[in-house]
């Protein structure tokens, strides 16, 4: 009888407990409801990126996001990668070379016409694109699109100024071999890309720096800065029919033709290059296998692997509490030596048809054997046993990272710029937040098994 | 069943059509009917073709498109401040964005640290968001962690900051973790003492860098107190700032009317009904007294080396000039680009008055600056210089030469028009960005006890005149001046030298 009635109470308590519980979580699933709803609406709130081409084949591409600021920028789809070996260089000269004057602006004019507008004018060259970019008031659109327009149009390429600028870059060079990141991952990809053009530096060598002349530099642009391969993009407070406008008036004049042949498949080789340098104090690690092309859908699975793995810096206070495995691993096995390992990141390096999926680290010379253990035990770990509520984990922390970035009129200008130029289309905040959401554990263990 | 079949046929066909052109992901294992094997190029059917009005949201989600974010210029609207019962200030801006950015600002500087204390808020910074309020360090980092968001300290002269940027709809949990840090932490003696060489690895990358060892060195030299304590831990306090001490110095400074909490993408009512909550056992205040600063000219500090490059810089007190400080900033920003910041154009030379005079004077390459410290109740306005060592003394000297001419009269109309428009163009580009938007609405609401609006700003920018500038240069140097230099100082000159060639009345 009392056994009985202890079993009842027991129920009962049972009972109301699950009923509390259920209380709770219906309210806080309630809460979550409320809070995702707010999150899609949010989402849904974006404005549109219109795009519109023109006859010559000039993608046009714009936010409107209001404010009294804008960016407006040219994204060209050639860089280094379509250099050879005699011409390897000649873009990022050419970066150089365009605000060295114009047929209608010296160089003194054209700074002084920026500044005084309370404009910034900038560029970039990376492997696969080249960008112009402009931030401006909203007002000044046009001057913006115009002076663009200029210096990839009827930049004056002048001797004088040709020859001044092979010192600078030369030091440009030098600063950049201070940059260790910078030096390892040219290394690494003349390593992966080796005798392909995606293995070539983007600054070239010293040979064709004090080589390149006007004419490299002239025919460089004429085959490659033509309609087709540019996209203008421009974010924040941009009106996409006066845009349009502008590119009409200020672009209709670039060539149409597209006829290079198509990029060569650049070949992955796996090897392995070590410089040795007992006077640094840190040993610099980086380590790729072949990952995927811009397009290719398996890019989220790889990046949702790579946010696993994720990120780790000494110098944070409490960093040993991260959720990424590698990070736990490294600092439970430092032992009475917690300095071994600096910082490590995981990065995924794409390009058209390849790219590069690894990590970099910074550690101590003695710890290099047990981080390479570590990381390859973290990688096999990926394809067999990672669970569920790591990959949830990492999705949210990927799709973070992704929104986070598109804060001001830069950062979303260069994503629209960007997403163009690799995608052919801006893809709506929604979708991406889809297709995140719908990759699977499944799906990045298979990714990761395929390619490491 | 005839349509149903030759849909699917037309499906089977585009689909074999798509592969053949290599546009389909031939390594994929999925099926290609999922999404998860769509190439990035191509368009989800559950968002193909659809016009972007008429684009089915999912279940129950209303869309919001009056309040759309296009329709809101954010820099011209602001109004939704609240004080709370026991002075915490909570601003917000809803900006309906998918991102919110909340951040707790303390007005806890180096600047009111003690001799003793000196270090303290470097320390606070670093261990902003250990153990606090029942949350171990552990849980801190992992529940941030599982909905992708991000924590961030900062410590400036006169703010501790703390900062939580995530997706919408996790306010909740970052304004417990934020609350919690600055009302309630475990300040854990053995996590504390951790920090100790993390912090020392701060300090010593900041020693190495020229342009930061010069900005704390030359406020230490500057002023006798307060602001002339180093946001980074002197050495000689390394390891010697404990957990009690960081207790004491937060139940001194940490007290209601010195705490300002701004959200961006958060809705108002909810941001201070829960604020009230969570910040309801801070002390209204008032804290101690603040000592007042003092600026003591005359300083002169050498740092040798064998260094390529010399750095130099030179500055003087800001004095009060205009009926109201904030008129003095906005003369202090465009004078300080009348004189010039940098570069606006990449590889290019800037056209500003410092650059072409240095340039007149020397023949290698060089970077000259002005420097326009603003703090509460004081300001610091001067040069900065970077030369190949032969040529410090020569630029050091066009520039004071080029300073002195201003402040005589030498103002063109283009000139002022050019620095009013960077100034302009430097304030609003700054608020499209969450964080320095929360860090200017902060700044004016703990300053001013209000906001103004950007436009208002930027129409007394415009409405300033070329007397009030030169009238604001002439009481630049009238305080004796503070002179830092780094570097190769073979041919540095010293402050009497570089001054006595130059009239700066």
């Amino acid at each position: 009888m009392a056994s009985s009635l202890t079993r009842f109470g027991r129920a009962l308590c049972a009972n109301a407990w699950k009923s509390r519980a259920a209380v709770a979580r219906t309210a806080s699933a309630a809460a979550a409801t409320r809070a995702a709803n707010s999150y899609q609406q949010s989402l849904l709130n974006v404005p549109d990126t219109k795009v519109t081409v023109l006859n010559n084949g000039l993608r046009v591409a714009s936010e409107d996001s209001g404010g009294s600021t804008c960016t407006v920028g040219l994204w060209i789809d050639s860089g280094s990668r379509y250099e050879t070996e005699a011409n390897n260089g000649v873009a990022h000269y050419l970066e150089h070379m365009a605000f060295k004057g114009t047929k209608n602006r010296s160089q003194i004019q054209l700074e002084l016409e920026v500044e005084n507008m309370g404009a910034h004018l900038n560029a970039y060259t990376s492997r696969e694109q080249t960008v112009y970019y402009a931030k401006s008031f909203s007002s000044d659109l046009g001057k913006a699109v115009d002076i663009l327009a200029d210096i990839i149009q009827n930049p004056t390429l002048g001797k004088a100024e040709i020859e001044r600028e092979r010192s600078v870059i030369l030091r440009e060079m030098e600063e950049v071999e201070q940059q260790v990141e910078e030096v390892i991952f040219d290394h690494l990809h003349s390593l992966a890309y080796q005798g392909t053009p995606l293995g070539m530096t983007i600054l070239g060598p010293t040979a064709n720096i004090k080589r390149i002349n006007r004419d490299h530099l002239s025919s460089y642009i004429a085959s490659h800065y033509t309609a087709p391969r540019i996209v203008l993009a421009a974010a924040g407070g941009v009106n996409h029919d006066e845009l349009v406008g502008l590119a009409e008036r200020c672009f209709s004049g670039l060539p149409t033709t597209y006829d290079l042949p198509s990029l060569e498949p650049c070949r992955f080789s796996g090897s392995m290059m070590t410089v040795r340098d007992d006077t640094m104090p840190f040993a610099h690690l980086a380590f790729a296998v072949e990952g995927c092309g811009w397009s290719n859908p398996d890019y989220i699975p790889l990046m949702i692997a790579g946010a696993i793995i994720g990120n780790y810096d000494r110098t944070v206070g409490g960093g040993q509490n991260m959720a990424s495995k590698l990070a736990q691993n490294i600092v439970a096995h430092s032992g009475t030596n917690p300095s071994e390992v600096h910082s490590f990141m995981s990065f995924n390096t794409c390009y058209t048809d390849t790219g590069l999926w690894g990590v970099y680290a910074v550690l101590n010379n003695t710890s290099i054997d047990d981080f390479i253990y570590n990381l390859q035990t973290e990688w096999r770990r990926l394809c067999f046993s990672v669970t569920e509520a790591e990959v949830e984990r990492a999705k949210k922390v990927f799709k973070t990272s992704l929104f986070m970035q598109l804060d001001g009129s830069t950062a979303v200008c260069e994503d629209i710029g960007r997403q163009m130029l690799t995608y052919g289309r801006r893809i709506p905040l929604p979708e991406i937040d889809y297709r995140i959401q719908v990759s699977t554990y499944y799906g990045c263990t298979v990714k990761v098994y395929r390619d490491v | 069943i005839r349509t149903a079949c030759f849909s699917v046929r037309k499906k089977m066909a585009s689909f074999v059509l798509r592969r053949a052109a290599g546009r389909l992901a031939p390594n994929s294992l999925q099926r290609w009917a999922s999404a998860a094997a769509v190439p990035l190029t191509e368009s989800l059917p559950y968002y193909e073709g659809a016009e972007p009005d008429s684009r089915k949201p999912p279940e129950g989600v209303k869309v919001h498109l009056t309040s759309h974010r296009s329709k809101r210029q954010v820099s011209d609207f602001f109004d939704q401040v609240t004080k709370l019962s026991n002075g915490v200030t909570v601003a917000s801006l809803e900006t309906h964005s998918f991102s919110s950015t909340l951040s707790v600002y303390v007005r806890a500087g180096s600047r009111f640290e003690t001799y003793s204390q000196q270090g303290l808020s470097h320390l606070l910074k670093k261990a902003a968001f250990l153990a606090a309020g029942g949350r171990s360090t552990f849980r801190v980092f992992r529940e941030i962690d599982h909905v992708g968001g991000s924590l961030s300290a900062a410590n400036t002269r006169e703010h501790v900051v703390y900062r939580a940027q995530l997706l919408r709809g996790n306010e909740d949990l970052a304004l417990d973790i934020l609350s919690k840090a600055v009302v309630s932490p475990d300040l854990r003696d053995w996590e504390i003492q951790d920090l100790t060489p993390r912090l020392a690895l701060e300090v010593t990358a900041h020693e190495d860098d020229p342009e930061s060892s010069i900005t704390e060195t030359l406020h230490g030299t500057a002023f006798r107190n307060a602001l002339g304590n180093s946001v980074l831990t002197p050495r000689f306090n390394l390891g010697h700032v404990t957990a009690s001490d960081l207790r004491a110095y937060m139940d001194e400074w940490f007290v209601g009317r010195r705490i300002t909490l701004v959200g961006i993408g958060v809705d108002h009512q909810e941001l201070v009904s829960r604020a009230e909550s969570s910040f309801s056992s801070v002390r209204e205040g008032p804290s101690s007294d603040e000592e007042t600063c003092h600026y003591c000219g005359g300083g002169e500090v050498h740092v040798p080396s064998r260094s390529g490059l010399t750095h130099a810089a030179i500055v003087s007190k800001r004095e009060p000039v205009s009926l109201s400080s904030e008129q003095d900033v906005l003369l202090a920003g465009v004078l300080q680009h009348l004189m010039g910041t940098g570069e606006s154009v990449k590889w290019g030379s800037s056209p500003s008055r410092l650059v072409k005079a240095g340039s007149e004077a020397i023949d290698t390459p060089f970077d000259a600056c002005a420097l326009n410290f603003s703090y509460s109740d004081n300001g610091l306005f001067g040069f900065y210089v970077v030369s190949e060592p032969q040529n410090a003394g020569r630029l050091l000297q066009a520039v004071m030469q080029e300073f002195s001419s201003v402040a005589k009269g030498d103002v063109s109309d283009a000139d002022l028009t050019r620095a009013k428009n960077q100034l302009k163009a430097r304030y609003l580009m700054g608020v499209e960005q969450s964080t320095s938007l929360s860090d200017s609405i902060a700044a004016q609401l703990t300053q001013n006890g209000d906001y103004t609006p950007l436009t208002t700003t930027n129409q007394k920018v415009d409405a300033i005149t070329k007397d009030a500038i030169v009238q604001f240069a002439k009481s630049v140097f009238a305080t004796r001046s503070t002179f830092v230099a780094r570097g190769n100082l073979s041919a540095t000159p010293r402050m009497q030298q570089l001054l006595e060639g130059v009239s700066l009345r």
